[in-house]
């Protein structure tokens, strides 16, 4: 899903920020080297201009993919699906150009830094071997502290905030009922409830990276000061000193910015978790719909209960039942949208209808009620009764009515029920 | 707010002096002067490096603090202003109003303060240097030339954004249909294409690489003119903080204007009890909006009908919010709801069949009882039959003026008046014996 080819580009930087301090070291301990220094930030340029070049355009290609992934599945919540689709995916652009290249160099860069200070200095490179891990260490145990925290709050502020947008698109209706003035100290009630819950979290959130900020500070001081005393007592080279004072913060900074982009991409990788796996076409050749029969055995979806059906090639099915009775969610299932809340099995042609192709499903619909060239157009959500009747005309080969609530039963074909379907609805369990 | 920039300020120069004063610290060990010499300047590293870190932890819990406590503000004054406004926007623009808050609370954490703290750091960094030119160049062009070309003229994404969430919509709420028509993957295919053209759209302009080169440009001409070393590495020190300013982005906020509803000059009278009917798109829901934005919305008149994502209960107690408990059940025995008072409803209503949702809502207009009950097409979604009879049982329990959409020609007996719609200027009023 996410195209991390532009991480191939980060090959020359550890070499180029090696390169780099070595130069400056030496310029300024009065050696010489500028023109080469001129050089080497020139590629240093170069090559971060070809890197960020690369990786908006693997962002714009991940974002692409997303969004195809969000569509394809878009679940049950319209608003949540299209705040995802239009802004919530344009968030993993700091986790693919920001956090990917950030975790590569934030592995490599320390790792040259200090091979290259062992050979400069044992003691500042031994130093920041053992002050590195720290970071990671302290930064797992505070995020394992936080981690269900953070889950947690993060539900609760999706609510929260969830709320201002329901209030204001609702705003119609309360004016209606004169519940607008009313409803004004409870919008800044929540936004005031949203602040705290949030702070509570970013105190802990904040927390690791504090300490990889004074872990990294805090090394610095901690080579830089015995390498002071050491150059003052002649036991050192200006040279190394300074190659050693310019490295250290640089083994760190990667590490810094991988946080920093870590916290900026949270959002991102959210989205990421969210992104559907869909096997819809694992594999499996979908029946021929046009001769296959369509079982529905002992299936349960939310207010519809132990429904079983058996529908044969060419049949016409009326789906009738009072306002409530899960009329649109069985058809809602015929697709595969909803899931059985308990368990159950419906299969076609003894084959899974779950992992049947959706292309299969539409040649079956096709031959069955599907006026293609005829849209229609105004689709109301609920307007399944309507939709039944338009294409409930003239008599069929036959037809199943089935009926009543809780309980939807079918009943045999007859060609007696062929006019409209909630006339003369008949119950006959099978 | 202003907590938050001196913090951050503080964090940055200690940032900035650690590096100084520990290049300051070798260079001068290098001289081998008495060790009393370095003294000050150990103890200002090893309390710079601590400052560091304490202040940095600070800043960002202040400036987080500053800005929610804007959102607090800022959403209940978009609130009140709504509440206020003469005519209610549609519900695109009350979600762009949303996104707009959003919006703005995330450019000042990530653009704002950023951007000031770094300023003010230059200011200060500047007169150290003793106004070193290339120091004042290079940060001239990381703090005004940069950010201003990263800003300038942001593509307006907002038609596709819209088109976008118009048919993201349409693919979860009509789906069925979508499917039994055939027309999903059609759909679908629309959608993919408005996605791909916005993932193009949304390439912000990087210019990372430019400040990087202006950093170390500046750096490269310091050295040249002999500078001293410490200050060569506090202005490379300074620039690292003005690098990702060139990289901002500033979202344009999304038009909330619209035209003023038309105003509807054939209005029927206002008295008994009428239908209103008419082909498709002859303008029957125009025409009942019209009316409800003429209407005091004291008077309770009922157009635009929201299902909150709370309990049944506290939507229908909307109507009423001193309802007894009777008064609630024999609104919902006339409304024929059959919810549990304590279910929640979902986004916009999805946990409930549409027809319950329909009931929901006519329930909430039963109790409100207004003087102009306005109902479009209020029994969609139930059977025939029980259409019929809730209709005729909320008409019969109303004691003002009603005033319905309707497409049942059974229904028609209900009412006093018909009113019929046909394409714009044909209407005619009927009377039904």
């Amino acid at each position: 899903m996410v195209d991390r080819r532009h991480l191939l580009a980060l090959i020359p930087i550890p070499f180029l920020v090696l390169a780099q301090a070595e130069l400056l070291a030496s310029v300024l301990s009065g050696g010489s080297g500028f023109l080469l220094l001129c050089l080497v930030i020139g590629v240093r340029v170069l090559v971060w201009w070809v890197h960020r070049e690369w990786a908006h355009r693997a962002a714009e290609r991940t974002r692409t993919r997303l969004r195809q992934a969000f569509l394809r599945s878009p679940g049950t919540k319209a608003g949540e699906v299209a705040t995802l689709v239009t802004r919530g995916v344009h968030d993993v652009t700091p986790y693919v150009v920001g956090y990917l290249p950030q975790q590569i160099l934030a592995v490599v860069v320390p790792l040259a830094v200090v091979i290259r200070l062992a050979f400069a200095d044992l003691t500042a490179a031994l130093t920041i071997l053992l002050t590195l891990p720290l970071i990671p260490i302290f930064g797992a145990l505070v995020g394992a502290h936080t981690r269900e925290r953070t889950a947690r709050q993060w539900t609760a502020l999706a609510t929260l905030g969830g709320h201002f947008l329901d209030v204001v698109k609702g705003i119609g209706t309360l004016r209606a009922f004169g519940r607008a003035e009313a409803q004004s100290t409870t919008v800044r009630k929540l936004a005031a409830q949203h602040m705290t819950e949030t702070m509570s979290a970013l105190r802990v959130a904040f927390l690791s990276a504090f300490v990889l900020e004074l872990v990294a500070t805090m090394s610095v001081a901690v080579v830089a000061v015995p390498v002071g005393l050491r150059l003052l007592d002649g036991g050192l080279p200006l040279h190394t000193a300074l190659l050693v004072l310019f490295l250290a913060p640089e083994a760190f900074l990667p590490l810094r910015a991988a946080g920093a982009q870590y916290h900026a991409s949270a959002q991102g990788r959210e989205v990421l978790a969210k992104v559907p796996t869909h096997n819809e076409s694992a594999g499996v050749t979908p029946p021929d719909l046009t001769k296959a029969e369509i079982v529905f055995d002992d299936v349960s979806v939310r207010s519809l209960r132990n429904f079983s059906l058996r529908i044969k090639p060419g049949d016409r099915i009326a789906l009738v039942g009072p306002s409530g009775a899960a009329r649109a969610r069985f058809w809602g299932r015929c697709w595969g949208s909803c899931s059985p809340t308990t368990a159950g099995c419906w299969s076609v042609a003894s084959t899974c209808a779950r992992s049947t192709a959706r292309s299969g499903w539409k040649r079956w619909r096709g031959c069955r009620n599907g006026p293609r060239s005829s849209p229609p157009p105004f689709l109301p959500v609920s307007s399944n009764e309507s939709l039944w009747r338009r294409h409930w005309t003239g008599s069929t080969r036959g037809c199943s009515c089935w009926t009543n609530r809780p309980r939807i039963s079918t009943r045999k074909p007859s060609p007696s029920c062929s006019e409209r379907p909630g006339s003369s609805p008949e119950v006959a369990p099978r | 707010m202003r907590l938050a920039i001196l913090v951050g300020v503080l964090a940055e120069l200690a940032g900035v002096g650690l590096t100084a004063t520990a290049t300051w610290l070798i260079m001068r060990a290098a001289e081998h002067p008495p060790m009393q010499a370095l003294t000050v300047a150990i103890v200002a590293v090893r309390t710079l490096a601590l400052a560091k870190g304490a202040l940095r932890y600070l800043e960002r819990l202040t400036s987080h603090k500053a800005v929610l406590s804007e959102a607090v503000e800022l959403r209940g004054r978009v609130y009140d202003d709504l509440a206020h406004r003469e005519h209610v926007p549609s519900g695109t623009a009350l979600t762009r109003i949303v996104t707009n808050v959003d919006q703005h609370l995330d450019a000042k954490l990530r653009t704002t303060l950023p951007w000031i703290t770094a300023a003010l750091v230059a200011a200060v960094i500047i007169p150290v240097s003793g106004f070193s030119l290339p120091l004042i160049a290079g940060l001239l062009i990381n703090l005004a030339l940069l950010p201003w070309l990263a800003v300038r003229n942001p593509q307006d994404l907002t038609p596709l954004r819209a088109r976008l969430t118009e048919q993201t919509t349409e693919l979860v709420h009509s789906k069925e249909e979508l499917i039994a028509y055939g027309l999903f993957d059609e759909k679908l295919a629309d959608a993919t294409r408005t996605a791909k053209a916005l993932s193009r759209k949304e390439r912000t302009r990087d210019l990372t690489p430019l400040a990087i080169a202006a950093q170390f440009g500046a750096a490269l001409l310091m050295l040249a003119q002999n500078e001293p070393a410490w200050l060569i590495m506090a202005a490379i020190a300074t620039f690292e903080i003005t690098v990702p300013l060139a990289a901002l982005t500033r979202p344009t906020p999304e038009p909330t204007d619209e035209p003023e509803p038309t105003r509807c000059p054939e209005t029927p009278d206002l008295q008994g009890k009428t239908a209103i009917v008419g082909p498709s798109g002859a303008g029957k829901t125009t025409l009942l909006n019209a009316i409800a934005h003429q209407l005091e919305p004291s008077k309770g008149a009922l157009a635009d009908a929201h299902v909150f994502h709370t309990t049944v209960r506290t939507n229908v107690l909307l109507a009423k919010p001193d309802a007894t408990q009777e008064e609630l059940d024999r609104a919902a025995g006339i409304a024929e709801l059959d919810l549990d008072w304590d279910q929640v409803v979902g986004e916009r209503g999805e946990e409930i069949s549409g027809g319950q949702r329909q009931r929901l809502v006519l329930t909430r207009s039963v109790l409100a009882n207004p003087d102009v009950l306005l109902m479009d097409e209020p029994t969609e979604g139930l059977d025939p039959e029980q259409a019929d009879r809730v209709l005729k049982k909320v008409l019969d329990n109303c004691q003002g003026t009603a005033l319905v959409v309707t497409h049942r020609e059974e229904q028609l007996a209900l009412f006093d008046h018909v009113h019929h719609r046909w394409a714009i200027g044909h209407e005619h009023v009927g009377r039904v014996g």
